[in-house]
Formats: C-alpha cells, sequence, structure tokens
C-alpha cells in the first residue's frame, strides 16, 4: 500500500499492518494529540502535506472522535532518489467542514471600523492539489474558528526513522496558519510563530498517553456567593453560572445576508436579523447571574434606593394592562408610576441606557450576548442545549411566547393570556443552573453592539469573554424569544433592537462578576 | 476486545504507536465491509459526477450482553471507494468471550453530523452477530450496507442478523442504481436543459423548517430520474404565443408603476408590448401555471425536482455555494412602497434599487452569457455540460406540482426507509408548495432547500414559474 508518485508519502499507521515490514527508507513517524475536548470540539484531523517550496502535494483526514485515539500517528516517508527532503505539514483537529474555500488566510483585525465585515469569498485562484496529473483537490476544509490549525517542518533523511511529536492546544483555536509567512500557534492565542524559531526535535520519546483535555475547557466554579433573593415581587436572587469554554453560535441559523452592503436598519426602522455564523470558541469566566428578569417591584426599589436620572427611559402604564392586542404599546408596559398590582410582573417597555443603568447601580451588568446563550444553552448535560431545558421542541407549556395578535401564529398560546405574564409563571422556562424564563417572555437586552459574527468587530474578539462593544451603536443585540414571537428560537439566535426604543416586549435582567 | 486494522490498511488513526504490536496470534474475525454507496473516490469528482452520498462509517463491538459497545471497540473510519475496492477489512480480536459477539456499522456523510450524534434516519446501519471466534487464526466475515436501507436499519443489538464466515465477494462500491447520473436520451426543445437524474439529500439545517427542530436533521436521500426543465422562467410572451394564456388565472399589470399598488409590480398585460413581453410571468394562480406547462406536454417540477437542480444537483446550500448571498449576486431583498410591508428582510437591498425603480421581476437578455452575468443576477445561474439554468435563487418564486405539507405529514415522513424515488406530494392541502428566492424576499428564501407555501388561486407578483418534461433516460451499461 504504498504510493511512489512523490518525493514524500503520507502513509497511514503503517507500523500496525499485519506482514508490512517497513523498507529501509528515511521515515518521520509523527504523533499528534490535543489537550482540546473530543470529540465536543474536535474529532477530526486533517492532515496537509506541503514541498519545502509549499506545493501542496498530499491531502489526508483522520477521524478521531474518541479520547483513547490520541495521541494518533502517522509516518512521512522519502523517495529512493533524494537523500534528505524537507516537507511543510499542516496539521488541523476540528470538527466542522464548510465546502473548500481556498484555505485563505484570516488574521484576526485590529482596529478599524467595527462593522465591515470580513469576508473570504471563494474564487477561481483557490490552490489545487494535483496528484498524478490530476485534480484531487479536497471538497471541503475545516471552520477556521474552529480548528486547531499548526504547521511543522519535517525533515525526512534517507534510511533513517525518525519521531516526532505535536501537540495541537486549545488555546490555538481560531488562528488560523499563515502559508505564506510560515509561521503557525504553538499553545499562545492569536501569536504566530515562524517555523525556524521552533524547530520539531527529532528522536524524542514518543508518548503513549494523551495529556487529556487542557485547563481552558475545564469548568471554573463562582467565587463568591450569589445573591440570596428576597422572594416576590422583587425576585432578585442571583445563581451562579460555572465558567467554561463552549461553541458559540450556530451554523443552523441563517436569517439573511450580511454582505457589507446591506442595511442593519431599514427606511421602516426595521433591524433585520443576522445570522448566528460563523461560530466561535469562547471560554466564558464564571459570573452570576439574575435569576429572574428585573421585576416592576425591584426596579422600584431601586428608585427608593438611589437610582435616579432615568425618567426618560423608561415608559410608564398608569392604566391596567392590556388583555388583548391594541394599537398603541402602552397599555403593554408593566411600569407604572405609583404601584398597582403588577409589581411581581417583569419591567418592559425600558431604554438599553435605563436597563444598563439598573445594573450598574448594584455593581453589575448587562449579560453579553456569550454569556446569555452560554447561560441558556446549560440544560445540566456536557453538550451545549439547544434550549434552557433542554432539546424538547417548544409548546405552550414550555415557555411564554405567541400571546400576541392573531397574525402568522403570533398567538397561538394566545388561549393562555395576552401578554407579558408574571414572573411565577415562568414554570418550566427554567434552566440547568436554575435560570428562570430565558427563553420567554420578555427578550432581554443584551451589553453587545448589534454586529455581525463575521464582522470586524467580533473577529476582533480573544477566546475569553468575546463581546462586540461600541460606545453608542444605534442599535444593541437582545435575547431570548417572548410573548410577542411566533415561537421560541433556539439559544443561539440574535436578535437586535434600536437602543433608545421603549417595547413592550423587552426587558432585562443583570450579572455580575464571580471571578 | 480490541479492534485493529489489517492488512490492506483502512485510512483510520487506531491505537497505533510504535509499541505497538501486530496483529494478536489469538483468534480473530477479518470484517470485511463493504457497500454499493456512492463514497468518495480517490480523485476529485467531475462537476457533472454524483457527489458523495456517504463517507463514513461507524464501528461498534458489543459483548454479550452489554448495550453499551466496549470501551476499545469504537472505531470510526473515512470511506473511499479504493479502500473497498481493494477489499479493505478490520480484525476483531477477542480477548475472552468467543461467542454472541455483535458489531453494528453505521454509514453516514460526515456533513450528517452535528455533535456527537449520528442521526439514524440518514444512516445505513447493520447489526449483525458475529460467528463463533476462531481458536486460532483469522476467519473472514463479509458484511454488505445496502444504500436502500438508508433510515431502515437492519438487525438490532436484540435481534442482529447473523453474519456467516464466507470468504469476500468483489467489491460492489458506487454501484448503486439511484446513484448513477443518467443523462437524457432524447433532445431538449428549445429553451430547455436536460437535467441528469442522479440522488441527492434533500433537506439542508439553514432552511427554516429544519432548524425549528433540533430533534431531526431532516434530510432525505432522494432519487430522480432524467428530466428537462426551462432554462428561464416562464415569461408573458411565452404565455402570450404558447398554451394556457387564459386572463381567468392572471392579474393584469396596473398600468403604471407608482408602488402604491400591488398590481404595478405584475408583468402581464392584455395586448402584447415588446418590453413587458419579456419579463418573466407572474401574478398566476397555480391552475394557469400548470395548464401552460401541460400544454407543452409538461408539467410543474416538483419540490424535489426543483432542489435538486438549484442546489445544483448536489445540495449546494445556494446555487452557486456557500457564500451568503450579495445584493447583486441574485434579484432578492428589493421591496418597496406597499410590497414592502412590515418586514424588514424584504428591504435589505432596496438601496440597490436606481431612482425611481420599484423593484420586481426583471428579463433576462434573449441570449443571456451565463459565463459573465450581470448585477443584479451576478451568481443566479447553474452551468451545466448541457446548458445554463438562470433564476433559480430569486427574481421570482417559482411554483411546483406538490401540495404544501409539513415534513412530519405522510408524504415526507421517514417510514419503511428514508429514501424516496421521483417524490411527489400529491396529499391535499390547503396550500400549494412553491420554491425559490423572490424580488421581496429574504436572504434565506434563496436556499435551494427553503421551503414555502401559498393559496393555489393566489396571483401574486412574488410568484412566476417555469416547466419540466420528463426525458428519456440514457441507456446505460452495467458495469
Amino acid at each position: 500500500m504504498r504510493r511512489w508518485a512523490h518525493p514524500l508519502l503520507l502513509v497511514s499507521a503503517v507500523s500496525c499492518a499485519e506482514g508490512e515490514v517497513l523498507a529501509p527508507l528515511g521515515e518521520v513517524l509523527v504523533t499528534v494529540d490535543t489537550d482540546a475536548p473530543v470529540p465536543l470540539l474536535v474529532s477530526e484531523l486533517r492532515i496537509d502535506v506541503y514541498s519545502a517550496d509549499g506545493t501542496w502535494i498530499d491531502s489526508n483526514k483522520r477521524l478521531v472522535r474518541r479520547r483513547e485515539s490520541w495521541p494518533g500517528s502517522f509516518s512521512i516517508f522519502i523517495d529512493e532518489d533524494a537523500d534528505e527532503r524537507v516537507a511543510l505539514v499542516r496539521l488541523r483537529a476540528y470538527s466542522r467542514t464548510r465546502d473548500y474555500r481556498g484555505e485563505r488566510f484570516l488574521a484576526r483585525p485590529e482596529g478599524g471600523d467595527p462593522a465591515a465585515i470580513i469576508e473570504t469569498p471563494a474564487g477561481d485562484d483557490t490552490p489545487r492539489l494535483v496528484i498524478d496529473g490530476e485534480d484531487r483537490t479536497p471538497t471541503s476544509e475545516p471552520l477556521p474558528e474552529l480548528s486547531i490549525d499548526r504547521l511543522v517542518r519535517i525533515r525526512v533523511r534517507q534510511a533513517l526513522r525518525a519521531t516526532a511529536h505535536v501537540t495541537l492546544h486549545l488555546a490555538c483555536v481560531g488562528t488560523m496558519v499563515d502559508l505564506a509567512q510560515r509561521t503557525s500557534c504553538i499553545d499562545t492565542e492569536n501569536q504566530r510563530v515562524p517555523l525556524d524559531d521552533h524547530p520539531l526535535e527529532e528522536g524524542i520519546v514518543i508518548p503513549i498517553e494523551s495529556i487529556g483535555e487542557g485547563p481552558l475547557s475545564q469548568p471554573r466554579a463562582c467565587n463568591g456567593t450569589p445573591r440570596p433573593g428576597s422572594g416576590p415581587p422583587w425576585y432578585d436572587g442571583e445563581r451562579c453560572i460555572a465558567g467554561g469554554m463552549y461553541v458559540h453560535g450556530s451554523d443552523a441559523i441563517f436569517a439573511g445576508t450580511e454582505a457589507s452592503e446591506a442595511v442593519l436598519v431599514n427606511a421602516s426602522n426595521f433591524v433585520t436579523q443576522l445570522n448566528s455564523f460563523p461560530e466561535r470558541v469562547a471560554v466564558i469566566a464564571p459570573f452570576f447571574m439574575d435569576e429572574h428578569e428585573v421585576t416592576v417591584g425591584r426596579f422600584r426599589r431601586a428608585l427608593i434606593e438611589g437610582l435616579s436620572g432615568l425618567e426618560n427611559e423608561l415608559q410608564a402604564n398608569n392604566g391596567p394592562l392590556a388583555t388583548t392586542a391594541g394599537p398603541d404599546q402602552i397599555p403593554e408596559c408593566t411600569w407604572s408610576a405609583l404601584p398597582l398590582n403588577r409589581e411581581h410582573y417583569p419591567l418592559n417597555c425600558i431604554t438599553w441606557r435605563g436597563a444598563r443603568a439598573f445594573c450598574n447601580f448594584y455593581g453589575g451588568d448587562l449579560p453579553t450576548e456569550a454569556q446569555w446563550e452560554y447561560a441558556a444553552s446549560r440544560d445540566g448535560s456536557a453538550i451545549k442545549a439547544p434550549y434552557p431545558w433542554g432539546s424538547e421542541t417548544p409548546t405552550c407549556e414550555h415557555a411564554i411566547y405567541a400571546r400576541a395578535r392573531p397574525f402568522n401564529g403570533l398567538d397561538k398560546c394566545l388561549h393562555l393570556g395576552f401578554g407579558v405574564q408574571p414572573t411565577e409563571a415562568n414554570v418550566n422556562d427554567v434552566s440547568g443552573d436554575g435560570i428562570v424564563g430565558l427563553a420567554g417572555n420578555l427578550s432581554e437586552w443584551s451589553l453587545d453592539s448589534y454586529r455581525s459574527y463575521a464582522s470586524a468587530c467580533w473577529r476582533a474578539q480573544p477566546l475569553a469573554d468575546p463581546k462586540c462593544w461600541e460606545e453608542a451603536p444605534e442599535v444593541r443585540a437582545k435575547r431570548g424569544s417572548s410573548w410577542g414571537t411566533n415561537n421560541v428560537g433556539t439559544a443561539p439566535y440574535r436578535w437586535g433592537k434600536q437602543a433608545s426604543y421603549v417595547v413592550s416586549l423587552v426587558g432585562f435582567r443583570c450579572v455580575r462578576e464571580a471571578l | 476486545m480490541i479492534a485493529r486494522s489489517g492488512a490492506p490498511l483502512w485510512l483510520a488513526l487506531l491505537a497505533c504507536n510504535p509499541e505497538a504490536e501486530l496483529l494478536p496470534a489469538e483468534g480473530h474475525i477479518m470484517l470485511h465491509i463493504d457497500t454499493d454507496a456512492w463514497v468518495p473516490s480517490s480523485t476529485a469528482p467531475s462537476p457533472t459526477e454524483q457527489r458523495a452520498l456517504f463517507d463514513s462509517l461507524l464501528i461498534e463491538v458489543f459483548l454479550p450482553g452489554e448495550p453499551q459497545p466496549c470501551p476499545t471497540c469504537l472505531h470510526e473510519l473515512t470511506l473511499t471507494a479504493d479502500v473497498l475496492e481493494t477489499g479493505g477489512s478490520l480484525a476483531i480480536a477477542s480477548d475472552g468471550a468467543r461467542e454472541g459477539v455483535r458489531v453494528r456499522l453505521s454509514m453516514y456523510l460526515a456533513a450528517h453530523r452535528h455533535g456527537a450524534v449520528i442521526d439514524p434516519t440518514v444512516s445505513v446501519q447493520l447489526t449483525a452477530l458475529l460467528p463463533r471466534f476462531p481458536e486460532e487464526g483469522g476467519i473472514p466475515v463479509p458484511l454488505f450496507l445496502p444504500t436502500d436501507a438508508v433510515g431502515a436499519p437492519i438487525g438490532t443489538l436484540d435481534a442482529p442478523i447473523e453474519a456467516a464466515v464466507a470468504e469476500p465477494p468483489p467489491s460492489r462500491v458506487r454501484t448503486w442504481p439511484g446513484a448513477q447520473r443518467l443523462g437524457c436520451a432524447d433532445a431538449p426543445r428549445p429553451g430547455e436543459v436536460c437535467i441528469p437524474g442522479g440522488a441527492f439529500w434533500m433537506g439542508n439545517l439553514r432552511a427554516s423548517e429544519n432548524s425549528t427542530d433540533p430533534q431531526e436533521t431532516g434530510f432525505r436521500l432522494v432519487t430522480l430520474a432524467p428530466f428537462f426543465i426551462d432554462a428561464r422562467e416562464v415569461t408573458v410572451g411565452d404565455l402570450r404565443n404558447g398554451p394556457g394564456d387564459n386572463p381567468m388565472y392572471i392579474a393584469l399589470w396596473s398600468g403604471d408603476e407608482g408602488g402604491d399598488d400591488l398590481d404595478d409590480w405584475c408583468s402581464y398585460t392584455l395586448s402584447a408590448t415588446g418590453e413587458r413581453d419579456s419579463l418573466p410571468m407572474n401574478c398566476i394562480h397555480w391552475a394557469g401555471a400548470v395548464a401552460h406547462c401541460e400544454g407543452r406536454g409538461g408539467t410543474l417540477p416538483s419540490e424535489a425536482q426543483f432542489e435538486y437542480v438549484a442546489g445544483a444537483l448536489e445540495w449546494r446550500d445556494f446555487v452557486w455555494g456557500t457564500d451568503i448571498p450579495g445584493c447583486n449576486d441574485a434579484n432578492w431583498g428589493r421591496a418597496f412602497g406597499v410590497n414592502s410591508g412590515s418586514s424588514g428582510p424584504k428591504t435589505v437591498c432596496t438601496g440597490f434599487l436606481a431612482p425611481g425603480d420599484i423593484g420586481g421581476p426583471i428579463a433576462l437578455p434573449p441570449s443571456p452569457n451565463a459565463a459573465a452575468m450581470e448585477a443584479p443576477r451576478l451568481r443566479d445561474v447553474l452551468l451545466l455540460p448541457t446548458g445554463a439554468v438562470f433564476d433559480l435563487a430569486a427574481n421570482l418564486g417559482e411554483w411546483t406540482r406538490d401540495w404544501f405539507q409539513p415534513k412530519d405529514s405522510d408524504c415526507w415522513r421517514v417510514n419503511a426507509s428514508n429514501l424516496f424515488r421521483d417524490p411527489v406530494c400529491e396529499l391535499p392541502s390547503a396550500v400549494r408548495s412553491f420554491r425559490g428566492g423572490y424580488h421581496t424576499g429574504g436572504a434565506s428564501a434563496l436556499l435551494a432547500a427553503e421551503r414555502h407555501a401559498q393559496l393555489p388561486d393566489t396571483a401574486i407578483n412574488e410568484l412566476g414559474f417555469r416547466c419540466v418534461r420528463p426525458a428519456v433516460p440514457a441507456v446505460m451499461e452495467a458495469n
């Protein structure tokens, strides 16, 4: 099972094969290990071989979905014609691919317009892998944002059997190899090291046991204690959201265009929904999160305790709460100048600035999109859940949604009552951490500026607690479905709203550091 | 229980390191796995070649009475035709149990695996009871994975089929008839393009119907006979000069382009005008579209046929591939005036309209250059060796022959298997399906797999049609 067409041959697991004795040719046995979670983040290894001048000469992939399969090995051979050959070997650990777009290098942007979409359009000038005159370019390539990408130089000498060992570090996920510059990430996020500065040792002892998962993907407990709740109508308790690594976003949620020419806010002031991809790896620090959406009573108490200056950030409804859809949203607002019987309702009709001021007043902040999505997809299992309660498809009993006007299914659950519901009505909308009302009732303001994940703002973000921050964007992100949506979006769904708007579908909750 | 690779070599990373021993001296079973499935070849597919329907294999070995595979008994391999053709095999050695060992094979497409779970409806799965392990030496056990069994597991852990000792027959890889790209034996009429028959995965995780239900990937394996399809959407002139020109089914152009009346965007006029006759026909009932196509000896495309073509015969996201649609890639997102309603995505590209232009379906030049398309349909073309097909992604949505039924209806549910041959949903509902994006639609409507529904007796300016006609399948020689 050897091919002789090329000076460097890539053969898999040769030493295992029955009866195959290696010819006395030059060979380097390369073992590869990773500290990334298997198979959550890494389930395949892609091996691309380039000759010293950069010509692509081979491509191969292996399924390695079990921790026991690491470290794995492969051999690189030399033919009989040469005393010595040098190969560049690109190793990528990943689990997901996209159609081949040319493997083009994508650096993390610095500065520039945060709204600019950084695209990598496919073109005809993409590199091709040609073997024996046949085009054997793989039809897919690993998703760069979710791949650990490493370039090594392997020197094969005639009649010598050498070994080399490579570890693919989770810290390097999303930091692409720069083939032109011959640099790649060794073990520090967003730092590419020239090949010559990091030569591989030959002849080292090859480890048999995998190093296992590294610290980046380990859960991290909260430091400090969450604030205990003081009960209804305040519902002000906190829960700890343990830190950890997860994949932020969803490749499946395609909302529309994100071409750079597209408008975010159209002439009717409608905010275009953004895609939930490209996905990225996020390492979330532990934090405390409000168990419930901030209630009317809790906000009123804050005013008594000294929160001020928010007169223009909040819409009061001094009449009764609407029981049916009407032309005006004021009757759908829960806040009232004097306490009515709605103090236990979540607060809506507040601007982003008003919501953030409340959180800041108590030493916290609005959750970032990543914090919110992380919290909303923790159902208690190890795998990212689509809904706070797990993977069950939502019904009217799971969460408060579709309680609006009879149009396009917006009234699917109207038989259970119109509009926003009191906090205690969220019986089943509970995450594994005990966070209530993430999926429905009110949509919730996020801290972030509402930008495409393909924008410079997001592309520039590190692994740790990524967020797109702009000082005063027109539109802020909000997360979660509400009484006014026709369905419950999965945790990665994204929406935006003008930061200055007061909307009866939007409320908020706060988070606090727990480092 | 240890599974190791035998000769010839599987391209897989097994527990292999310099210290690893060779095959054990104790008795072992050599599994010879084969399939008729269309798996990747070692060479890149030509543009017209069937894309691989399966490319991965999961092998699990279960000890007697165990419901879970033993810890080192789970292997996933990349399937390629050349490995199967050279008689790929896998050795299973027993370090204890000699009888009652079961093996489960699951063949699937890696792109269908989201996370750790393999959806059984898109897999070919076989569970077999292995013969008694020999005391020493190896015995051959062939196992065959038939594509026809997709979504219909063969054997279960409780009732496995019995695998027998036999010399492995020659590989049948890539012989499944459904995946043979069959051309058209008869000639297309003017304006038609031959679409070779073949197999594809219908459905897309990004389509709205699939993304709302995380439980099921929603893919269906579909085979289609070859057919002819109109290269362009049927125009006003086509209808006026062809069959089915019945005003009963048509809403007429209002006569102005002010954007204050939905009929401002309708194409059809009662008296011929050279200019409007080249516009694609819209504002026509489903029955009107059918009448025209049947008068030409054809019919409307089925949902499956449309998705096959709009996905470039290989289930692409969009006709051009995976790039997110840009405003000039196709005619979409240009809602204007009363056409825009209240929804935002419809107006994403309205800024691309020239002053005074209210949007709407646009005409193709009489002889469009498929190799050098122009805005606003830079990429809305499928170029096949048999010809070019235009405006599949957008311009107008297009009526299909099917009643609209959800994926869990009798029409589309996975029953005996997940294999659908030339499917058409004939189960009546209130609405007919239409496919493809349209000038006032959002980008997600451009997905080849996105499904839409409309009352059949409505004449709306977003909706037109094209026709298909069955082809005589080209003669194929058995190999």
